[in-house]
């Protein structure tokens, strides 16, 4: 997923870990140094005695280094994130490129209470044309707050933008959208639920997917975890195990 | 809209609560009615009937499991909402699907297509009133679909045969032959229903001309699919942001004129045919063999930190996952974006002013998943 | 009055009356009964399906035990509903539909009451029900309940007046309202051939009164989720059912007496009432068949569309052919001219029906934009 032209920079990243640079002697059989119970798996490698020749063994990645976040890229000059700007008359907290499906879309972070200019200038601006709410989607970031990420989408310029906003848990307020795009009516009440983002202004914020008593509680909200699960799969599982190779 | 009532006389519209058990409510969804005589003056939707809670369980799954989870929530099109989610994943972490893959993803999505509009066309001739013909001309098709899906997947309705990367495992020896044949019974049930329905003066006077939405209303609104196709905007995933390999067919995208509840209708019907064509082009073109995993594929699918937002043309229309991820296994946030929850957020606005009866047809003509609605 | 004396006057014939209709009560609950046996194998073969057929050689016996499944069922009677006019309802619907047995000649000799005016008691018996339906729909203080009461008592009523004009056409012919009477007229050509236009009208507004697709919107299942019938459980709801049906009975009995000969055509008096009941069953099940088939295939109108179909559309035909039946008799015209004129009207009213459905200006077809493949080509070279 790294963007363009960003390639060396992030090969030189890769590696960086410390597991990885103490090159692994026997990679076949120690897959994974970094896993967090690797040595019972050693152990029990070291136990059998080597069931199939190593040549014939499937030759695996040396090493599934954690993948490294991509540094944010600023959109290329005369983006769409200027137009917005000028259009907006509005100063862009962040402007950045995102991963799309194909290619990337520019992302803009924007303080709260210019919501509601960002949208309009969006939707009615000439070269902007985002008539289309894709998506708003509701984002807990714990310490950093919360956020909303609004998907608008142009069906005549054929280009899309990410508008991002956060808030504070103390004063989770974000004005409401569903004036200027009728689309965000439902979606703003279901991140309210989930949430607990008050999108002052809105006509009608009752809870939609949750009972109607239910407005003191957000599920959604990283501190409602999840009753303890056991986990089947992924870190707690020890390498290797259930996939009848070893 | 507003009505207008004679002042001497004190009218007083009836609440009517439709739901959430009613016939035509195709699931648990509730809508209280106000009603003055036959018009209805005001809709309240009621939903979250079926709320589980899937983003929450889906942010304690790993990436594999999240698949099952799609299935689940998308019941009538397993396979576009497990094709939304792994391609959401495979952007994240940069994976190139290999071509036989793309093209059994495509087969089995479209074929989920047909099977997800023949259920349309069989519920949405029992609102209409006919007493279950539509129904039973259409579901002999959809089972002839599934006894495939079982072939290949080895479950009826609960998939999840995709894989990040690829696909579970091989479709058997004869999938090709099976394909062709499910081909030729779907176009002879497609012709029964469009023979029953299409040209049936009485379902034409029924869903001519209600639940009219514009183009700049639909946009509005954002509602998608046949949908938004059939309000005249001439948008399709699989035409203007082509995923998977949707780019190497030729197909034609319907569009309406007229953006009622009879243009929905027809946009299903013909995307069904449009359908039928995809598959077989794609079963032209199907390498014979090959990988259907990439050569270099992790053994733990682990994503790097960022987020993506996938989108694949699901039969209700735009099936979008907003995938968070904070690097791990696991998505720190994902966000499933239904067709069905935004389309049904119009409700209100095409049912205000209509009949009583035609508040059916339209919530029929959505085509609605209510787990999806609900999620 | 003459209608009312008339079997009153000896007791004898009361008493024969009585028993006559007690026997053609249990007859006609066997034989609904079995209509829904039919109805139900006959819509099965139209939906690619096989109908009842657990339940002895062909399902025969599923009537039987749906009878005694709804028998033993639990008669529930919501507590805000009204109790008199909840319980009335069920009576006022069935005993109507069952009175009109009285009149009709099976045979020529098989007769409860001969009644000189035995079509305008038919008529008007039949159309007593919807009291019943107004009953059930305030008396069960549901919602959707009194809107299928509403829809009932408007749609009967509306497609009460087509009926009865259409009729007062063939009493002009025959110059008689009994309906014996009408059969004997048509001993050589039945009065389909001359009266095509009543026929259609009778046929359309029949399926309105008996509440059969597509005129089922009083008890509309995807819309007022079965109407009068939402309250009633049990054999209540089993006496609405069968009420449904003997109507459909007595008015497919009418339609083949009154149009298709009875039992007169095309054999005459003289067969034996074996033949003569034999042929009034075949016509009876002609009209079923039809309103199953209907049933099967069409879906339900809106209740304005019905309304203006029924005002605008029928009821202006029917008057047309009672004006032709006028000029006909007036000026003594011979036969062919007006059945000539009424096959006309006939093919004029069918256009007229697509008409009014297709009102506006015809619709653009669906616009196709292709989407070409742009990398086929590189896809064939690497396969």
């Amino acid at each position: 997923m790294l963007p363009e032209g960003q390639e060396p920079e992030a090969s030189s990243d890769a590696g960086v870990t410390p597991e990885a640079a103490a090159a692994d002697p026997t990679p076949a059989e120690k897959p994974d140094a970094a896993a967090p119970i690797a040595a019972p798996a050693a152990d029990e490698a070291a136990e059998k005695p080597v069931a199939k020749p190593a040549a014939e063994r499937p030759a695996r990645p040396a090493k599934e280094v954690e993948p490294k976040e991509a540094p944010r890229v600023a959109p290329p000059p005369g983006s769409i994130n200027e137009v917005l700007a000028t259009a907006a008359g509005v100063t862009l907290t962040a402007a950045y490129m995102v991963p799309e499906m194909k290619g990337e879309c520019v992302a803009v972070e924007v303080s709260r209470d210019d919501v509601p200019a960002v949208m309009t200038a969006a939707r009615d601006d000439s070269r902007l044309d985002l008539k289309y709410l894709r998506c708003l989607s509701g984002v807990d970031w714990q310490e950093e707050g919360l956020e909303v990420v609004y998907h608008l989408w142009s069906f005549t310029k054929h280009h899309s933008l990410q508008v991002k906003t956060r808030v504070t848990y103390d004063d989770p307020m974000v004005p409401s959208i569903a004036t200027i795009y009728p689309a965000a009516d439902w979606h703003e009440r279901e991140t309210r639920d989930m949430f607990g983002i008050n999108f002052a202004g809105h006509w009608n914020l009752v809870p939609l997917l949750l009972p109607e008593d239910m407005t003191d509680h957000f599920p959604l909200r990283k501190d409602n975890p999840l009753q303890e699960i056991e986990e089947w799969q992924g870190d707690n599982l020890r390498d290797g195990a259930g996939e009848g190779d070893e | 809209m507003v009505l207008e009532r004679d002042p001497a006389l004190e009218v007083v519209d009836m609440p009517i609560n439709m739901g959430p058990q009613h016939p035509s409510t195709h699931g648990v969804f509730r809508m209280v009615l106000m009603i003055n005589g036959e018009k209805i003056v005001d809709v309240v939707p009621h939903i979250g009937y079926m709320h589980r809670g899937g983003e929450k369980l889906m942010e304690a799954m790993d990436f594999r499991q999240g698949i099952g989870y799609c299935d689940r929530t998308e019941y009538l099109a397993q396979f576009s909402a497990e094709l939304g989610y792994c391609l959401a994943v495979e952007r994240l972490m940069d994976l190139q699907v290999p071509d036989r893959a793309e093209y059994i993803r495509v087969i089995l999505t479209e074929m989920n297509r047909l099977s997800s509009h023949f259920m349309f066309a069989g519920a949405f001739g029992i609102d209409a009133g006919v007493f279950g013909t539509s129904f039973t001309y259409a579901f002999p098709q959809r089972e002839f679909l599934q006894e495939v899906f079982e072939e290949v997947t080895g479950d009826r309705l609960m998939y999840a045969y995709f894989r990040v990367g690829g696909l579970a495992w091989e479709v058997p020896d004869n999938f090709v032959q099976r394909v062709h044949e499910v081909l030729v019974h779907s176009a002879q049930g497609l012709k029964d229903i469009d023979d029953l329905l299409t040209k049936n003066e009485i379902f034409m006077a029924r869903c001519q001309n209600i639940g009219n939405f514009s183009a700049d209303q639909a946009i509005a609104y954002g509602l998608s699919g046949p949908m938004l196709r059939a309000s005249g905007v001439p948008w399709d995933l699989r035409k203007d942001e082509p995923y998977s390999v949707y780019d190497r067919f030729n197909f034609e995208i319907p569009v309406g004129n007229y953006g009622d509840v009879y243009d929905r209708y027809l946009i299903r019907i013909e995307e069904m045919r449009q359908s039928i064509s995809i598959i077989e082009q794609a079963l032209e073109q199907l390498p014979p063999d090959g990988p259907i995993v990439p050569e270099k594929m992790p053994r733990r699918l682990r994503t790097p930190p960022g987020e993506v937002y996938s989108k694949v043309e699901s039969p209700r229309g735009e099936w979008g996952v907003y995938l968070v991820s904070k690097g791990g296994d696991k998505p720190y946030r994902l966000k499933m974006r239904s067709p069905s929850f935004c389309n049904l957020s119009a409700l209100r606005d095409m049912t205000v002013g209509q009949y009583l009866a035609d508040a059916v047809m339209i919530l029929g003509s959505m085509d609605i998943v209510l787990c999806d609605v609900d999620r | 009055m003459m209608l009312l004396s008339a079997p009153a006057i000896d007791m004898h014939g009361a008493l024969a009356s009585i028993i006559g209709l007690i026997a053609i009560t249990l007859v006609m609950t066997v034989g609904v009964a079995y209509a829904t046996w039919y109805e139900r194998k006959i819509v099965a073969r139209m939906q690619l399906r096989l109908g009842p057929t657990r339940t002895g050689p062909f399902g025969l016996l599923q009537p039987i035990a749906d009878m005694l499944k709804l028998l033993v069922k639990e008669d529930l009677r919501p507590a805000t509903a009204d109790p008199i006019a909840f319980e009335l309802a069920v009576f006022a619907i069935f005993v109507p539909s069952f009175l009109a047995f009285a009149a009709v000649p099976f045979t020529a000799d098989w007769l409860i009451s001969p009644l000189p005016l035995s079509l305008l008691f038919l008529l008007a018996i039949s159309g007593l029900s919807f009291i019943g339906f107004l009953l059930a729909g305030w008396g069960s203080d549901n919602k959707y309940a009194l809107l299928g009461g509403m829809r009932a008592a408007a749609q009967l009523i509306s497609y009460e007046i087509p009926l009865i004009l259409a009729m007062i056409g063939v009493v002009m012919i025959t110059a008689s309202a009994d309906v014996y009477q009408i059969i004997l007229f048509q001993d050589r050509i039945p009065l389909i051939a001359w009266q095509p236009l009543g026929f259609i009208i009778f046929l359309t507004a029949s399926i309105a009164e008996v509440e059969r697709p597509p005129f089922d919107i009083p008890t509309g299942e995807s819309e007022v989720a079965g109407g009068v019938f939402i309250e009633y459980s049990g054999i209540r709801w089993s006496m609405f059912q069968l009420t449904s049906y003997v109507n459909m009975y007595v008015f497919a009995l009418l339609g083949a007496f009154v149009f298709l000969g009875g039992w007169e055509w095309p054999f005459g008096t003289d067969i034996g009432w074996g033949y003569q009941l034999l042929l009034t069953v075949l016509k009876m099940s002609l009209f079923i068949f039809f309103y199953l088939w209907i049933r099967a295939s069409f879906p339900r109108m809106r209740v304005d569309q019905l309304m203006s179909y029924a005002w605008k559309v029928l009821i202006p035909f029917a008057l047309l052919q009672i004006f032709l039946n006028g000029l006909f008799i007036v000026y003594d015209a011979p036969g062919v001219v007006l059945a000539a004129s009424s096959w006309l009207a006939a093919g004029a009213l069918m256009y007229l029906a697509f008409a009014v459905v297709r009102r506006g200006e015809p619709r653009k077809p669906l616009q196709m934009v292709p989407v070409r493949a742009r990398a086929v080509a590189a896809a064939r070279s690497a396969t």
